[in-house]
């Protein structure tokens, strides 16, 4: 009598499924340098969560799919029909060895453990601001920064934008260079009048800007 | 006298059998065939078989209609007269496609799959024309599956319940009897993000193979 009813208990579990589990079959390429930014392509099988509504005849997907790098959370650029998740990871990791996860608008994830080997990178040895004049706050203008050096040319990495105490600049990690180049559009606000941007990469080289009025 | 004539037809123990039973004699009239102890066949004994495969449709409401089909076992023990049991395997299917803007296309397909026990009496009995009323109750498999351009494809289930009721029209013809099935149904299964209704107002046509 115990093996029918273990074996219907059985049965009535497997009936009842929820969603499939987000799995991700690959991460490409799977290890990156320091210093470049590197575009991913995350081969997964992702069953978007849908409301559906047979009264009305509705369905509602919910398309919202988020990339993490270890804590590090990186842009969702596209996802194609075959569920290949395409996005960017700045070069600002540490060398080392990090889980790559996939979080669906509903919270489910699927993580990857050690999908991402971060190598040693090839650094400028500094940065150099191309001078900035006056600026009103919150209001965008364009920043140049150059990479100096041996390797200054070749660098296509990122960097970290910072001001002074009392102050906030938009975006805080720069899009990656080019060439040893980096054009952006930024925007400041500051409680002081007298700004300075300050530019680092995680191996420690920094390069400043002259100080410019912000009005 | 029409309603006269029904009522005798409803009361009488002459007249309802569930199906493919034969009918008890009253005692009131002389009968026109042996007393039924005397030349009762063997197979009175014991209990008798059908079964039934029907196709039809089913509508609760909005995009909740579709195709839906059933099996139905027919158990008639002997000494029940009128009654009998079915054991009847259904399913339903509900289906509907959708263009999401920037996306591509979705297909929503919800698979209903009942097993009830189904008590069945026989309420009219004629040469050629009989009527049943079934009630049912018993477990629903409901299946939901989404397909896309976009998106990978995903089954889920939940188990639930479903309740019957109807009345079938049945018209014997030898060893085959085919017959018209209408009934509502109520039942539940609840599968997330969801809403349907797996069941409805039914309506299906079959045929009936008395077993040896």
């Amino acid at each position: 009598m115990r093996k029918p009813v273990s074996i219907a208990a059985l049965v009535l579990l497997a009936a009842c499924q929820d969603w499939p589990e987000l799995v991700i079959r690959s991460v490409s390429p799977s290890e990156m340098r320091a210093s470049e930014a590197t575009a991913l392509a995350l081969d997964a099988e992702l069953p978007l969560p849908t409301t559906v509504d047979y009264g009305k005849g509705t369905l509602e997907v919910d398309t919202r799919v988020s990339v993490s790098i270890g804590t590090l959370e990186v842009p969702t650029l596209a996802v194609s029909p075959q569920g290949v998740i395409s996005t960017r990871v700045p070069s600002v990791l540490v060398p080392g060895s990090y889980d790559v996860k996939v979080t669906l608008g509903d919270g489910r994830t699927a993580v990857r453990r050690g999908g991402l080997t971060v190598v040693e990178g090839v650094w400028p040895e500094g940065y150099s601001i191309d001078p900035i004049g006056p600026q009103r706050r919150l209001e965008p203008f364009t920043l140049t920064v150059r990479a100096t050096g041996a390797n200054a040319a070749a660098f296509r990495g990122n960097v970290r934008l910072e001001t002074g105490v009392g102050g906030s600049i938009g975006p805080r990690v720069s899009e990656p260079f080019v060439d040893g180049v980096l054009t952006q559009q930024v925007v400041v606000d500051s409680i002081q009048s007298n700004v300075v941007i300050r530019v680092t990469d995680i191996a420690g080289h920094v390069g400043t800007s002259n100080t410019f009025t912000l009005q | 006298m029409r309603w006269l004539a029904l009522l005798f037809l409803l009361c009488s123990p002459a007249v309802v059998a569930a199906p493919g039973g034969s009918p008890r004699r009253s005692t009131g009239k002389k009968p026109k065939a042996p007393p039924p102890a005397a030349t009762k066949p063997a197979e009175q004994e014991r209990t008798r078989y059908s079964l039934a495969l029907a196709g039809g449709a089913f509508h609760g409401g909005g995009f909740n209609r579709g195709p839906q089909g059933s099996a139905q076992l027919t158990l008639t023990p002997p000494g029940w007269g009128r009654f009998a049991i079915d054991v009847e395997l259904g399913w339903r299917l509900a289906r509907f496609r959708r263009d999401i803007p920037g996306s591509g296309g979705m297909v929503s397909a919800l698979h209903s799959i009942p097993l009830s026990a189904v008590g069945r009496m026989n309420l009219v009995r004629m040469a050629h024309l009989r009527l049943d009323v079934r009630v049912g109750v018993g477990p629903l498999l409901a299946l939901h599956h989404l397909s896309s351009d976009f998106s990978s494809s995903s089954v889920r289930s939940a188990l639930g319940w479903e309740l019957l009721a109807g009345a079938q029209l049945r018209f014997p013809l030898g060893t085959l009897e085919p017959f018209l099935d209408v009934r509502v149904g109520l039942g539940e299964a609840y599968i997330p993000f969801v809403t349907g209704r797996l069941t409805g107002v039914q309506g299906l046509l079959g045929v009936r193979y008395q077993l040896p």
